[in-house]
């Protein structure tokens, strides 16, 4: 698998005295879904952090399209096409759905501020260009009917599809889902996993890599994972290789004195 | 209308120019500043004291002296707004402060705390007042609902989420800073024009913090509350003047009534009367309408 789009090589952080994530290596291609499953504290949000540089590692690589990203800011590895969601949703509550998808688009919008200030005709053909994109991401996640709500009238599974749609917006190369299923019931999980696999019959090129905690969801989804225990890789492989590794059940249930 | 009903009115139009300015930068943008008074200060004394011991025509003077908010507010905005908050809160006083210090210390120009009152009188200033009202309401209101206005609400919201779609949150800032800036740069120039004298100390940490409290009051996220509280909170001191308590005008009491009614509106209403409603000519349609159907179902229910 030599055409990665994102790839780590032992990447560490620490804060403090405490190792949040040791010698982490992963490599994700283009159209696959990975995961990353573990215990609380395990520094799964830690490497989500890492990647989408709003922590800095102490020592290791990351390479996303072939660039190394290591000296890269937050702002322009996303703008490279790294999207992300949060584990505690994080939309923008002074803006509508609608344009908190919006938003993921406007730092491309092509209009300047004072076409913006005046209104201008290339404001207006700008802005409808991003409200029929803003539009198709909500649509692709049944969301249409909320456009206009604020999204903290919205339930928790909503809130997280509505982060769904932001992340997609930008038509980003990889999306990174920061347990995307916390707090759904396993209605609203079966239709998150129908929405992932929407996403990726429209996005072909995706590269999806979502942490999760709970099993079903990401042994049904991913074709490879990643489980971490206390900052460090235990094992990794298909998800069938994963249940039956005494490591993992070790780390989930407790070893056997 | 005499002299004293067009006065009061340029008074307000200046009074809603500059909180408009301001709720682009705290209501979109998050910024709380206490020192865009001193940009009022600038824009007047440089268009009038220049204008005098140069002897060039004000309104040259007055370009230069937008032109110099511009540079001094992006002076201004690329270390501070790389700070905290709170940080960038206490460095806009310390801003403020210092012009007045400048003004007190070139004397020589400024007259001091005297008051520089060689201002010529200007013709139409009503018509203009007004009309660069509009044109700033005009301003803020596309700005709110362009994308410069959505991002500017994300990273009030959440900075680092803001980040993580691409938002430059720091140059946005920048931007909106100086826009507020120099808005206020001309409400200066239009205030001297109107007092005909200007003084220190009416461009001190106080008038600014009163913007504030004029924004705060009608919801730092509605631009029509902003409009409606700046203009009746400035109107409301010159409606109780002749009622006078413990032989002085109320207008005296001007600073306590603002106390009483910003404490009364973070008590019982924190995001401020209008909240983050807008009056926009759809919504006072559709209240007319509700009205007329309501007036309409009672009579058919006498039928």
């Amino acid at each position: 698998m030599t055409d990665a789009i994102l790839k780590t090589k032992g990447l560490s952080k620490a804060f403090g005295g405490v190792c949040a994530v040791k010698d982490f290596t992963m490599e994700i291609s283009p159209g696959t879904i990975r995961g990353i499953i573990g215990p609380n504290g395990a520094g799964k949000t830690t490497i989500f952090n890492v990647l989408s540089r709003i922590n800095i590692e102490d020592e290791g690589i990351i390479e996303f399209d072939g660039q190394d990203v290591t000296r890269k800011s937050q702002i322009e590895v996303a703008r490279m096409g790294l999207s992300r969601t949060f584990q505690n949703t994080r939309l923008f509550t002074g803006l509508n759905v609608l344009d908190n998808v919006k938003v993921a688009l406007d730092h491309a919008g092509e209009y300047s501020l004072f076409s913006a200030l005046f209104m201008l005709p290339s404001r207006n053909r700008q802005e409808k260009l991003i409200e029929e994109k803003a539009m198709a991401c909500l649509e692709l996640l049944n969301l249409d009917e909320f456009a206009q709500m604020s999204p903290s009238n919205l339930s928790y599974g909503y809130q997280r599809r509505v982060e769904i749609a932001r992340g997609l917006a930008n038509n980003p190369k990889v999306l990174m889902l920061d347990e995307p299923a916390a707090g759904l019931n396993p209605e609203e999980t079966h239709m998150l996993m129908d929405f992932i696999e929407d996403i990726m019959d429209k996005y072909p090129e995706l590269a999806v890599l979502v942490i999760e905690h709970r099993m079903e969801l990401i042994m049904n989804l991913c074709g490879h994972i990643y489980v971490q225990d206390s900052g460090i890789t235990i094992a990794e492989g298909l998800p069938g290789e994963i249940q039956n590794n005494p490591h993992v059940l070790a780390a989930y249930l407790g070893e056997e004195d | 209308m005499n002299a004293y009903q067009i006065g009061l009115i340029i008074q307000i139009c200046i009074s809603v120019m500059t909180v408009v300015a301001i709720f682009a930068m705290t209501g979109l943008a998050g910024m709380f500043s206490l020192g865009q008074a001193a940009y009022m200060a600038i824009g007047a004394y440089i268009t009038f004291v220049l204008s005098r011991f140069l002897d060039i025509p004000y309104y040259l003077t007055g370009i230069l002296a937008i032109i110099l908010c511009i540079l001094l507010s992006w002076l201004i905005a690329v270390p501070t707004l790389k700070l905290r908050r709170d940080y960038f809160a206490l460095i806009t006083v310390g801003f403020s402060q210092m012009i007045v210090a400048l003004v007190l210390l070139f004397e020589e120009y400024t007259r001091g705390s005297i008051g520089f009152s060689k201002i010529p009188r200007a013709d139409n200033l009503l018509w203009i007042t007004l009309g660069a009202l509009v044109l700033f309401v005009f301003w803020i209101r596309n700005l709110k609902y362009s994308r410069f206005g959505r991002m500017a609400i994300a990273l009030k919201n959440d900075e680092i989420a803001a980040q993580s779609f691409g938002i430059d949150v720091y140059h946005l800032k920048i931007k909106i800073y100086i826009l507020a800036s120099a808005i206020a740069g001309f409400a200066g120039i239009l205030m001297a024009l109107r007092n005909r004298v200007i003084t220190p100390d009416s461009f001190g940490w106080a008038h600014s913090s009163e913007m504030q409290i004029f924004l705060f009051f009608g919801g730092t996220n509605s631009l029509t509350g902003a409009i409606l509280s700046a203009a009746s909170l400035k109107l409301l001191p010159e409606l109780i003047r002749d009622i006078t308590l413990f032989g002085t005008s109320m207008q005296e009491y001007r600073t306590i009534i603002y106390a009483v009614l910003i404490i009364l509106v973070i008590n019982f209403r924190p995001q401020g009367i209008l909240g983050e409603k807008e009056i926009t000519f759809k919504w006072v349609g559709n209240l007319i309408n509700r009205f007329k159907k309501s007036t309409v179902t009672e009579k058919e229910s006498y039928d």
